[in-house]
């Protein structure tokens, strides 16, 4: 935690000589307004307050060898991994927000359509490692309280091998999830509230 | 004193008599449907981990706003309640808070649930959450009034010093650690207020010549974003792939009513506690519950469960959490500051349905507090019998997958910014706002302060300048008013006392001018209910045991006698507070050791 509040410190010097440069550069309308009254005044005062105390958050880091950035200690293989499952949602979901709205390969998105993409993906994704295990919990549920329906699926769909019969669960039940949520959204925003959507 | 009692009463039932008005504007059936889905939904969102209620309030706000403004904040309170109350049965059944109001209930609700007593324990929760919620209710009706009135009375000094301390006490108490990083956070919401164009003179203000951003950053956009997307990807940084599996009975979770007569001394001390955190700007409900919780557990007889399944201790953290719920509307209403992140939220939308929040409140719209008040007992209600009924219900609620949950939310924050003004910048700015802030959680910065700070910005914008042009720079100003001096010590105690060493040397001095306050109060009322009990028993010419007839004289002098004695110790106790500092520095400039403490008689026994 020192390195990161360290570098945190520097950052925060850097918001904070923003606030203070636009505290000071802000016009103060040649005299229409009073004295005191000048608008960059509470962005210099806020300025000065967060540089105080990145300054007491980078002391106190470096008392705690937080600038020695060499050595860093780096992630292992479970921290790396949550670390690449944030930042795929931070980026799956920016990419989404970017593409509302906005023309792609040739046409205007659509937002159900989109968002139906969206989930679809996110849900695949992310259990991806999971749906063995989650396939082969439901299956036995299913089994289990009804034999019969179990035994149909197995007649209708037995040409699916069982290793890939997981990977099917999940694309099936991914895609019918991301269809309701698609059109339950857009119905509700477009017709009952009346919103324009992106 | 009869007058004064007089008056106490006379109000109490005026207060009474408007909550009936109150409930004369919700007797439609759709109330019935919007009290019962709305509580229903907060639950849900409670009993989820990684879906919070300022996430649930967030995105409802944004599927109410084409509702009927009293409707749709039917709703919102409902969810608020509902929500609270929810978290405490993932708390109880995983070990894992529902919401991060629920953290102190994992402490003996889980041990319970271990023990095999998990029914009994969500019985408990119930009951404390509906009890505190109550008290909450009671304090809500009586106190906000009141305060309104006296709200009336603070300018633009008293407001200034007011947001300070908001962003201060809510920095220093959500960041119990490191307050530090709470004050960062507070002033960093500040300075995101003041993006776009201020309201005095109209002067852009890092807009960065976009024409979108002069109109600021929206409070629920950047809600949305803190506490919904950011929740989105923590809940992925920190998969856990449990799915949890637990049968509980209906009839095992009914209240004991028992409990309610063995614990009403902490179900009353804790309800006040979470009623009065939560009226302390953007504190909220989970310090509401830590803070009851450790007096519950300072004064407890059995002390040694607590940790362990102490039903007690379930019972103070249930009843402070839902407490501080209708206490942290209390300033929203009357000084139109949030008492906590989902009481922000709560405001956001009172404004968006055309209501003022803040100190004009009884007189612009006076039925307002009173309709609230019966919104909170609505939710209080409808959170009791569907917390009982739908517990079997719930607890499947628990096994959907996070990874199916997440995408849905997301979608919800991207339309919930978007739908209100309709345009893209503010799912930008929902989008900005979950990704610094899931950093910002992740190194420990909280981000109640945060939002405090945004929705303070233009007040402390506003009243920093204002105060600056009336008092033109002299700061001795300040000093002129009570109300602003009050508060101005109140800022600088905050900060004095989170520094190690001050905290260490005065904090005993504060503990024993608290309780020498109190002692103050108890021993006014002790004195005077002496007084009528022996004034009483002296027109029946009654003797006291030892055979002695009672005299006026001598019941005068009892009363005296216990006056004296609490006037004596609380003045002792406060020149120790402030002139002990002073008499120390003294004593260590000059080289002189404190006296001894003076035997008292009775030492030597």
């Amino acid at each position: 935690m020192p390195r990161a509040d360290f570098l945190t410190g520097l950052v925060l010097l850097l918001v904070s000589a923003m606030l203070i440069g636009e505290g000071l550069t802000l016009p103060g309308a040649g005299g229409l307004i009073m004295k005191g009254g000048e608008p960059g005044r509470v962005p210099l005062f806020l300025g000065v307050v967060i540089a105080t105390m990145a300054v007491v958050l980078i002391v106190r880091a470096i008392s705690q060898n937080g600038h020695r950035l060499r050595g860093a200690a780096r992630f292992d293989s479970e921290n790396k991994q949550a670390l690449g499952r944030a930042l795929a949602v931070a980026v799956g979901g920016t990419l989404y927000v970017g593409l509302l709205g906005h023309n792609f390969l040739g046409s205007d998105t659509d937002y159900a359509v989109l968002t139906f993409g969206f989930v679809f993906i996110f849900i695949v994704i992310a259990e991806w490692k999971l749906a063995p295990e989650i396939a082969g919990r439901r299956w036995q549920t299913l089994d289990r309280r009804a034999p019969a329906a179990a035994a149909r699926l197995t007649a209708i769909f037995g040409f699916v091998s069982p290793a890939r019969a997981p990977y099917v669960w999940l694309f099936a039940t991914a895609a019918f999830q991301a269809v309701v949520l698609s059109v339950i959204v857009s119905y509700v925003f477009e017709k009952q509230f009346f919103v324009q959507l992106p | 004193m009869l007058a004064m009692l007089q008056d106490i009463v006379s109000y109490l039932i005026q207060t009474a008599g408007y909550v009936a008005v109150a409930f004369g504007k919700f007797n439609s059936l759709d109330v019935i449907a919007y009290v019962i889905g709305a509580t229903l939904l907060g639950i849900i969102i409670g009993v989820l981990p990684g879906l919070t209620a300022t996430m649930g309030l967030a995105l409802l706000t944004t599927l109410t706003y084409k509702l009927e403004p009293n409707a749709a904040l039917l709703s919102l309170m409902c969810l608020y309640v509902g929500a609270i109350y929810g978290g405490s049965r993932t708390a109880i059944l995983l070990n894992i808070p529902g919401t991060p109001a629920n953290a102190a209930t994992t402490l003996d609700g889980y041990p319970l649930a271990r023990m095999g007593r998990a029914g009994p324990a969500m019985g408990t929760a119930t009951t404390g959450s509906f009890l505190g919620t109550v008290i909450g209710i009671i304090f809500l009706a009586t106190i906000a009034p009141k305060l309104a009135d006296y709200a009336l009375e603070f300018q633009t000094h008293e407001f200034l010093w007011l947001a300070i301390f908001g962003v201060l006490i809510s920095g220093q108490l959500t960041a119990m650690e490191d307050p530090i990083k709470g004050w960062i956070a507070g002033f960093l919401g500040l300075a995101v207020a003041m993006i776009g164009q201020e309201g005095l003179y109209m002067t852009d203000r890092f807009t960065f010549g976009y024409t979108e951003m002069q109109g600021g950053i929206g409070l629920i956009p950047a809600m949305v974003g803190a506490f919904g997307f950011s929740e989105v990807i923590a809940v992925m940084y920190n998969r856990r792939a449990e799915i949890v599996r637990a049968k509980v009975k209906l009839l095992d979770v009914i209240p004991d009513p028992r409990e309610i007569v063995r614990y009403w001394r902490t179900i009353g001390r804790s309800g006040v506690i979470g009623t009065i955190i939560g009226i302390i700007p953007g504190v909220g409900e989970d310090i509401g519950a830590w803070v009851s919780y450790a007096a519950a557990r300072r004064v407890s007889k059995e002390k040694k469960m607590f940790g362990k399944g102490s039903v007690e201790g379930l019972m103070a953290a249930e009843t402070g959490n839902s407490a501080a719920a209708p206490g942290a509307v209390i300033p929203v209403l009357t000084l139109g500051i949030p008492g906590s992140a989902p009481a922000a939220i709560v405001l956001a939308a009172m404004v968006l349905h055309g209501v003022r929040p803040g100190p004009m409140i009884m007189i612009e719209s006076p039925s307002f507090v009173y309709e609230v008040v019966v919104m909170f007992f609505f939710a209080s209600i409808a959170m009791f019998v569907l917390g009982i009924l739908l517990t079997p219900m719930l607890l499947k609620v628990l096994t959907i997958p996070r990874e199916r949950l997440m995408p849905a939310v997301f979608v919800l924050c991207v339309i919930g910014s978007y739908a209100i003004q309709q345009r893209m910048f503010d799912v930008w700015v929902m989008v900005v706002f979950g990704i610094v802030g899931f950093v910002l959680r992740e190194m420990k910065y909280p981000m109640a302060p945060l939002v405090l700070g945004i929705v303070l910005g233009d007040i402390f914008d506003k009243s920093f300048r204002r105060s600056w042009v009336i008092h033109d720079g002299d700061l001795m100003f300040y000093f002129t008013r009570p109300i602003s001096v009050i508060l101005m010590v109140m800022c600088f105690g905050t900060i004095v006392m989170s520094i190690g060493p001050c905290r260490r040397y005065i904090g005993p001095k504060i503990q024993a001018a608290m309780s020498a306050t109190v002692g103050l109060v108890t021993g006014f009322v002790r004195a005077h209910f002496s007084l009528i009990v022996m004034l009483f028993a002296l027109q029946r010419g009654a003797k006291a045991p030892d055979g002695v007839t009672l005299s006026a004289r001598g019941a005068m002098s009892v009363y005296f006698g216990i006056l004296a004695d609490t006037v004596l110790d609380f003045v002792r106790a406060y020149c120790a507070l402030l002139l002990g500092p002073f008499v120390d520095l003294g004593r260590l400039v000059t080289g002189t050791k404190a006296d001894p403490e003076p035997a008292r008689y009775g030492d030597d026994r």
